[in-house]
């Protein structure tokens, strides 16, 4: 049994997963880190920042620049045993190792018959708002929610960043985990260093509210509760859902304070179309429509190729069209 | 934004890719303003005066006079400035803003919307039905077009009732003494007769 130290450390999103990295691999000797740079150099965003000289070569590795060899490869390990944690650089890189995401990791379970599990976590900086060139700042998590046998997972915060990662890496089958490099290093939390994962598939509920449900993930979580703080100050109650794990998606707890509420604006930076807020409305529609009092509304990212840096800000979706929205669903009476 | 640690030596333009470094007028240490001279390159065409990007204190400087320094490659570094990010594209932003997003485990309980289909709702506006008057009889305890409709026909018989006042006030108390004390020795002399 290992000896568990727990310690509060205030930290960043990429401190807190490199706390969790760090904690899990100390724990489980079958936890290893591969991707590109992230041994010798730490990784492009500094993420694994240590682990090398920690945890050795053998368990940090550098790989070569091969998307898809990383996705063979870490579903090779996780068959065999192992629970590798794979970097991918950044999210419009992926689509390499898509083959072996899709076609392998997602149905060895089922392909098996639960004889093979793939415990792998796959991990990828996403989302805009660093001023990157093309292919460094899509948001294309409904592709990997629509393939069954995958969870898609997405935090918002040091804490949840933390505790995610740790239920992510314990969980005996493939988690896509993507992180919102805009929080990368946006601000710090108090964070437990005490191996503790939070469970998956739930939302968290970030702020408390009466007349308006508020549902996002990611980056949008900030813009969010800025919107919430602005549709206060003129006497609107607005309730915050950090949805978290994309797939399944907790509809539970969205129910259950649409219920309450009567109103609902979905917020995501990527695409409108075919986006995961289309889900989460038709749920909704499905199973709350009699207790709803205006239209169900979405704020997203439009049907184009995310623009370069100079009109990025008017990609993403802002507080004012997040209050907009949230007005015209108020407007309903 | 956090101004850059490294500076590099920038694009001259007209496709040059090299220099030669003529005079530096910047020394370790200098405390320097933003646009101030911080070292003369030569190229093939012309020397170049190149500004400092920022204010700061230089903490390193590359090329000494008379060696060739590449487009990109570092001039000078600043001291104290942002830590290593990292990432070789875009820029993070880094605040030092702390959070606290405390979960919320339990959202309490529904302040109980009636619970009806959106036309529904926009039936029993136009008949002017309060949806928490009416008593459900759908599925799930669902508001009715029925159930509307059964409402909003009590409502117009009794939109006939209005309060009186004034003259017809007193108008009607005495008819209705009237019918009261006439009428039944009216049926009693009838019913004698």
């Amino acid at each position: 049994m290992l000896q568990t130290v727990s310690a509060m450390v205030e930290t960043t999103l990429i401190g807190a997963v490199n706390l969790a990295l760090a904690r899990a691999m100390e724990e489980d000797e079958r936890v290893l880190v591969m991707g590109e740079d992230v041994g010798v150099n730490g990784g492009v965003f500094r993420v694994t920042e240590g682990l090398h000289q920690r945890f050795g070569a053998e368990r940090v590795i550098d790989t070569p620049l091969a998307k898809l060899a990383i996705g063979g490869v870490a579903v090779g390990m996780a068959a065999a045993g192992v629970r590798p944690v794979a970097e991918i650089q950044f999210m419009g890189f992926i689509y390499p190792a898509l083959d072996q995401i899709v076609s392998h990791a997602s149905r060895l379970r089922n392909r098996t018959r639960g004889r093979l599990t793939c415990p792998m976590v796959l991990r990828a900086p996403f989302g805009g708002g660093i001023h990157a060139p093309e292919h460094h700042s899509e948001s294309t998590e409904a592709l990997f929610a629509h393939v069954p046998g995958l969870r898609v997972v997405i935090p918002s915060s040091p804490a949840r960043a933390y505790g995610l990662l740790m239920a992510a890496i314990r969980d005996p089958d493939p988690v896509v985990f993507l992180e919102p490099k805009r929080l990368y290093r946006a601000f710090k939390q108090e964070v437990t260093d005490d191996g503790k994962a939070l469970d998956l598939d739930r939302c968290f509920v970030l702020r408390q509210g009466h007349d308006l449900t508020m549902v996002t993930w990611g980056a949008m979580v900030q813009e969010t509760l800025d919107a919430a703080d602005a549709l206060a100050a003129d006497g609107v109650s607005a309730e915050v859902i950090d949805v978290a794990t994309l797939k399944p998606i907790d509809m539970a707890t969205i129910l259950a304070s649409v219920e309450k509420t009567g109103r609902c604006v979905i917020i995501h930076e990527a695409a409108l179309s075919g986006g995961l807020g289309a889900e989460i409305a038709a749920s909704i529609a499905s199973d709350g429509l009699l207790s709803l009092l205006a239209p169900i509304e979405r704020v997203a990212g439009y049907d184009t190729v995310m623009p370069l840096p100079r009109l990025e800000v008017h990609y993403l979706p802002s507080v004012p069209r997040v209050t907009a929205a949230a007005r015209r669903v108020m407007a309903f009476g | 934004m956090a101004p850059e640690t490294i500076f590099k030596l920038p694009d001259l333009g007209e496709g040059l890719h090299e220099a030669e470094v003529v005079e530096w007028h910047v020394t370790l240490g200098d405390e320097i303003q933003e646009d101030q001279p911080l070292v003369a390159v030569e190229t093939d065409k012309a020397v170049v005066e190149v500004p400092a990007p920022r204010a700061g204190k230089i903490a390193e400087r590359f090329g000494e006079v008379g060696d060739i320094v590449q487009v990109g490659a570092p001039l000078v570094i600043f001291e104290g400035a942002v830590p290593d990010a990292g990432t070789v594209v875009g820029e993070l932003p880094v605040s030092e803003r702390r959070i606290d997003d405390a979960v919320s485990e339990d959202i309490g309980k529904a302040k109980a919307i009636p619970r009806a289909a959106p036309a529904i709702r926009a039936l029993a506006r136009r008949q002017g039905v309060d949806l928490a008057q009416v008593t459900p009889s759908g599925p799930g305890g669902a508001v009715t077009r029925v159930d509307i409709e059964r409402i909003a026909a009590t409502l117009v018989d009794a939109a006939a009732v209005e309060p009186l006042r004034g003259v017809r006030r007193a108008m009607v108390a005495s008819m209705t003494r009237a019918h009261q004390e006439v009428a039944p020795r009216i049926c009693d002399a009838a019913s004698s007769a």
